[in-house]
């Protein structure tokens, strides 16, 4: 997220928010269904996070990157509701105060970073990698599954993945 | 090669017998490689690719509208108050269950939900005893408005593929006590609706509470 922006959302500026939902909606989910498994509980985390870096926007320095500040929110929230879950499960467990955080943890940085790094690709790109490695198809089936010329799939694929490991490089410089 | 054409093919899982001779002789590749295979493991989890739904946009939205900086404290109390009086509301209602039952007053699971759509300003307490046969369920609603004329709320009972009825009830009779011939641990999502009095066996549109997937 370039400076001005970050500016308008440490003002308060409303119109702000929906760049940091487009920006980080989809990290914040992801690592709140990482560690909590569960797409209502994942929802309540995007909420609360983001409405607990609105709350503190004013404290938010617009100098600094803002992807390191709503992970940490983000990451506390999730295990916050971690906690809450776990104290009070569906299964019939005995309630608790010591509730072990679950391991996945340690893959939220990491994670939250391949995030950051797919959103610097366009829609169509990350179509292409999502096709590529979640769904496992060749180049060939990609191209019938979303209806396009296979030059075209490896093409977007060839861009996707060079801007990946570009930004990789960039963001692991960045949190060395 | 360039380092970066090499590591391109390697994420892209086609690669080139001149990519890998250089990623194993590149000392710079080299030094990456883990940060590779790690990026590359990421991609290929499920996990990864969860979308949230198109409209917890608009829900983020709507809550920070209602919430401004000024207000957003008074309206976290707001929210522990509905929370504290729903707590309370579902003490009787556990109580009730069990002195309908005679069993202890301890139950199986339980859930806080808030409102959404018409029942957006309430607050919903569930919970739930695994039975033989089934589950028995006692439904505490704080701040829900009564059901139009020929309308009525549905508990729902949700798993991947199909919806199982718990009941009906009215907001007059809650808490209320219901009971679902399914189990909670193949039926996670449990929903309430907004049915009209039509006898169509499907959920309608219309969710008031919904702990989600």
């Amino acid at each position: 997220m370039d400076r001005q922006r970050r500016e308008r959302f440490a003002a308060g500026d409303r119109s702000a928010l929906s760049d940091v939902y487009g920006e980080f909606g989809r990290p914040i989910y992801s690592l709140a269904y990482r560690i909590l498994g569960d797409h209502g509980l994942s929802e309540e985390v995007v909420q609360v996070t983001l409405l607990n870096a609105w709350r503190g926007a004013g404290r938010f320095d617009p100098e600094k990157d803002m992807a390191p500040w709503l992970y940490t929110i983000a990451r506390r929230v999730a295990i916050d509701i971690y906690r809450r879950e776990r104290r009070h499960p569906v299964t019939g467990e005995a309630d608790t105060d010591i509730v072990v955080l679950p391991a996945s943890l340690d893959q939220t940085w990491e994670a939250w970073q391949v995030h950051l790094a797919l959103n610097e690709i366009t829609e169509e790109e990350r179509e292409i990698v999502r096709c590529t490695h979640f769904l496992g198809m060749t180049h060939e089936q990609t191209a019938e599954h979303l209806g396009i010329p296979v030059g075209t799939v490896k093409s977007r694929s060839h861009r996707a993945h060079t801007r990946l490991a570009r930004l990789l490089s960039h963001l692991e410089e960045a949190t060395a | 090669m360039r380092c970066e054409e090499a590591r391109a093919e390697y994420l892209g899982g086609e690669t080139s017998e001149a990519a890998l001779e250089h990623l194993s002789s590149c000392p710079r590749c080299l030094a990456h490689s883990p940060a590779l295979e790690s990026m590359s493991r990421l991609l290929a989890d499920p996990l990864f690719w969860v979308e949230p739904p198109p409209e917890l946009e608009q829900t983020v939205e709507r809550l920070i509208d209602t919430s401004d900086p000024e207000q957003v404290s008074m309206a976290g109390r707001r929210w522990r108050w509905r929370i504290i009086a729903a707590a309370a509301v579902l003490t009787v209602a556990v109580a009730t269950g069990a002195f309908l039952s005679g069993r202890q007053p301890l139950p199986d699971w339980e859930i806080t939900t808030e409102g959404i759509g018409p029942g957006e300003s309430a607050v919903a307490m569930i919970a739930g005893w695994n039975e033989v046969g089934g589950t028995r369920v006692v439904v505490a609603a704080e701040g829900l408005a009564s059901a139009p004329d020929g309308y009525t709320y549905e508990l729902w009972f949700i798993d991947a593929s199909s919806p199982v009825s718990a009941g009906t009830f009215a907001v007059a009779d809650t808490p209320v006590e219901l009971f679902v011939g399914v189990a909670r641990r193949d039926y996670p999502r449990v929903a309430v609706t907004l049915e009209p009095l039509d006898g169509d066996a499907t959920p309608s549109a219309v969710f008031v509470f919904d702990t989600g997937a």
